[in-house]
């Protein structure tokens, strides 16, 4: 293995256990989930991105290759996660997906205005949701050319 | 009066909020249920017996069928929020493209028939929707029709053009007529027709936003007519 296939490739950020083990299940099986983090919240999101907290240390000039960020989280939502992603330039690159439950218009528009790579709605229903999921970390990860 | 718009402005954010949160709120353990149901299955279907996978696809129903009734409520609510957009609506194309898009078999599609319907004054996303409603139940009704009709037209009167949409299918009892309008109520029970009683009171609150009234008229197994008026904007007069 050389160091590439060992860097992360998705940032999950979901505070929900279930939701993340359901998103985790969709892309363990379409072999998506080998190079994963799961944080539970904005501050561990901003801590994990920038190297601080519990973080410290770590190669900040590392990026994963998409993060998925759901909106409702405690301490810092998910806006506020990728507003701090798009203003510092060692972050503003990164492809952020936002994963979440709401379709409210404010959501949708305020993300695409704080520069959104994509918006997805999670599905109630099981087999869309993990549909929706692989195929999300499928593009990410295997079609879309991130900048080097 | 205005301590009196004050108050109105707050309970319309507290709404904001309400609406906002049960978006949120109330889809994640939704889909947990319905995952982890489907997940039991997956991993440990074979090991279950038939009556076991029946029951566990009971709850998984069940959470859909709540997942459309949120769905259906947050309609409902934004139907009530959204600012209405007016233009000039061709009330004609709009019914022959909804009728399109239902994709209805060739035998069903003969019953149905679009008398020229004149220009709409009104939101047309909203008006729209109306359509969409009224439309999905009409031919949910006369399903069990072995000649089901379907007519649609419009006709004046007062400063209003009344569009209405009559069928030969399963009707109401116009005894409960005043209910036909309210909120997740229904007339007919879930294993007759699905539906989480949601699309007429949403006909209604979108109407009576545009300055319109909606009725009905209906009779057990002879079919039903439901008819929304709309005033007619000043340069159409």
């Amino acid at each position: 293995m050389n160091a590439q296939s060992n860097s992360v490739e998705i940032l999950l950020v979901e505070d929900n256990p279930r939701d993340a083990e359901i998103t985790l299940r969709a892309l363990k099986k379409s072999k998506l989930a080998n190079h994963l983090v799961h944080v539970k919240d904005g501050q561990e999101a901003l801590d994990w991105l920038f190297g601080a907290g519990q973080y410290a240390g770590r190669d900040v000039s590392q990026h994963p290759k998409v993060v998925l960020l759901d909106l409702k989280l405690p301490k810092v939502d998910g806006l506020e996660v990728l507003r701090a992603v798009r203003a510092d330039p060692r972050t503003h690159r990164i492809p952020v997906v936002v994963l979440t439950s709401s379709r409210e218009e404010q959501d949708v528009v305020h993300s695409y205005d704080l520069g959104v790579n994509s918006y997805i709605v999670k599905p109630v229903d099981f087999e869309n949701f993990s549909a929706a999921v692989a195929e999300a970390g499928h593009y990410w990860l295997l079609i879309n050319q991130e900048p080097r | 009066m205005v301590e009196r718009t004050a108050q109105l402005e707050a309970a319309n954010r507290e709404l904001e909020a309400f609406t906002y949160s049960v978006s949120h709120d109330l889809r994640a353990p939704l889909r947990g249920v319905d995952s982890f149901s489907r997940m039991v299955m997956e991993d440990y279907g074979p090991k279950l017996d038939d009556e076991g996978r029946r029951m566990l696809n009971v709850v998984r129903t069940e959470s859909q069928r709540m997942g459309q009734l949120i769905d259906d409520l947050l309609n409902f609510s934004r139907a009530g929020r959204l600012e209405v957009r007016h233009q000039s609506i061709n009330m004609t194309a709009l019914v022959q493209g909804l009728i399109d898009k239902l994709e209805l078999p060739p035998e069903r599609l003969r019953g149905i028939a679009v008398r020229p319907l004149t220009n709409a004054y009104g939101d047309s996303t909203l008006i729209q929707q109306v359509w969409v409603n009224l439309l999905s139940n009409a031919v949910k009704f006369t399903r069990h029709q072995s000649a089901p009709e379907i007519e649609i037209g419009v006709t004046f009167a007062d400063g209003f053009a009344t569009y209405h949409i009559k069928d030969n299918g399963a009707g109401f009892d116009a005894r409960y007529v005043h209910k036909l309008f309210g909120v997740f109520q229904r007339l007919h029970t879930e294993d007759e027709f699905e539906g989480t009683g949601v699309g007429l009171a949403l006909v209604q609150r979108i109407v009576h936003r545009h300055g319109g009234k909606v009725w009905a008229e209906g009779e057990v197994n002879k079919g039903a007519t439901f008819y929304f008026s709309l005033p007619v904007a000043e340069e159409h007069k």
